[in-house]
């Protein structure tokens, strides 16, 4: 099986190159993460990337897989079309090989607030919260910030300063929706203005992104729902 | 028309606008299409009629201002230097005003003929 992966070392390479390998005899049902692996440990041991659980959870190996975002420990590589073309997550700067600097993607995320802010006193025991309040949260708690997401969001791209991203947006709505959380009108405020959340243009590469098949779109719009029934 | 128009206001009034517009365009065409034939002579009348000329007016404001928003998204967007920025907004915004002032001159021309 063929591959061409994206080769980057700033201290030696004066510019990014794309480099051949090919695996020999993949076994059945193999994930990508795992064919990069025995590319390391059998061809190349310099070729870096990121890694860590193997199923899904950490969010450590997004990448981009043949042109789309994706997490190589959930992708079989007999889906793929060779050669597999695996290059970084697109739009934030690349450390070395397919491994990125996701402080910006991480600043937006913070930018949010993504914790329960509570304005009266702290109960002793535990919040309450009904079985359909619960429900809501469905679909937002599951984000990995893998940043498959915000990475191949356009409107990231060329903004990730003042865009705070699906990813960062998706926590946002998930804070808003908690029944337990008291600021909101705070939360609304702090996404106003023409970047922090209107760069969204809805164009749902995000949702064909995500690894976990989340929604940042609809919980984009789901914010701008609640911020026009206040300002109503 | 302002450059710092909140993210909210200028997203709410480029779906109103399009609201708008599209209510226009539906009534436009029902007129054109229903027609058999329209002469210069009742074309005038017909955008001389003080509620047609009223609601081409709007139409054109309010297309003004969708295109506004629209446009300085792509700037916001895809202009990353100030000046350059500040001279591309700046540009749009003028040929939105004059284009603007130019049709109501022409609409408001036509209100006399009645």
């Amino acid at each position: 099986m063929r591959f061409s992966i994206y080769r980057y070392n700033p201290e030696t390479d004066p510019r990014p190159y794309m480099q051949e390998y090919t695996l020999v005899d993949p076994a059945p049902g193999m994930m990508l993460r795992d064919a990069l692996l025995r590319i390391k440990n059998e061809q190349d041991e310099s070729l870096s990337f990121r890694h860590s659980c193997g199923e899904g959870v950490c969010g450590s190996d997004g990448m981009n897989i043949n042109g789309k975002n994706g997490l190589a420990c959930v992708t079989p590589i007999s889906e793929l079309t060779q050669p597999v073309i695996i290059r970084p997550l697109p739009g934030l700067p690349v450390i070395r090989d397919l491994v990125i600097d996701m402080s910006q993607f991480f600043t937006q995320y913070r930018a949010v607030k993504p914790w329960l802010i509570v304005k009266d006193p702290i109960p002793e025991v535990e919040f309450k919260q009904s079985p359909e309040e619960r429900d809501k949260l469905d679909g937002l708690y599951e984000c990995i910030l893998c940043a498959c997401c915000s990475t191949s969001c356009p409107s990231f791209w060329w903004n990730p300063d003042k865009f705070r991203g699906p990813a960062a947006l998706l926590q946002a709505w998930r804070f808003l929706a908690d029944s337990r959380d008291q600021a909101t009108e705070e939360r609304l405020q702090a996404l106003d203005g023409p970047y922090k959340l209107f760069r969204c243009h809805s164009i749902m590469s995000c949702v064909d992104a995500c690894p976990k098949h989340l929604n940042p779109t609809k919980a984009i719009g789901n914010i701008k729902k609640l911020m026009l029934k206040s300002m109503l | 028309m302002s450059y710092q128009a909140k993210g909210l206001q200028a997203w709410l009034y480029q779906r109103l606008t399009g609201a708008f517009m599209m209510l226009y365009i539906l009534y436009f065409l029902s007129v054109i299409l229903t027609q058999d034939q329209m002469t210069y002579l009742q074309w005038v009348k017909w955008f001389s009629h003080p509620l047609m000329n009223t609601a081409t007016g709007l139409f054109f404001l309010h297309l003004a201002y969708h295109a506004w928003v629209g446009m300085r998204d792509i700037v916001l967007d895809y202009v990353s230097n100030d000046s350059l920025r500040l001279f591309t907004l700046a540009g749009i915004s003028f040929f939105l005003i004059t284009s603007s002032l130019y049709l109501l001159r022409i609409l408001f021309s036509l209100s006399l003929n009645v």
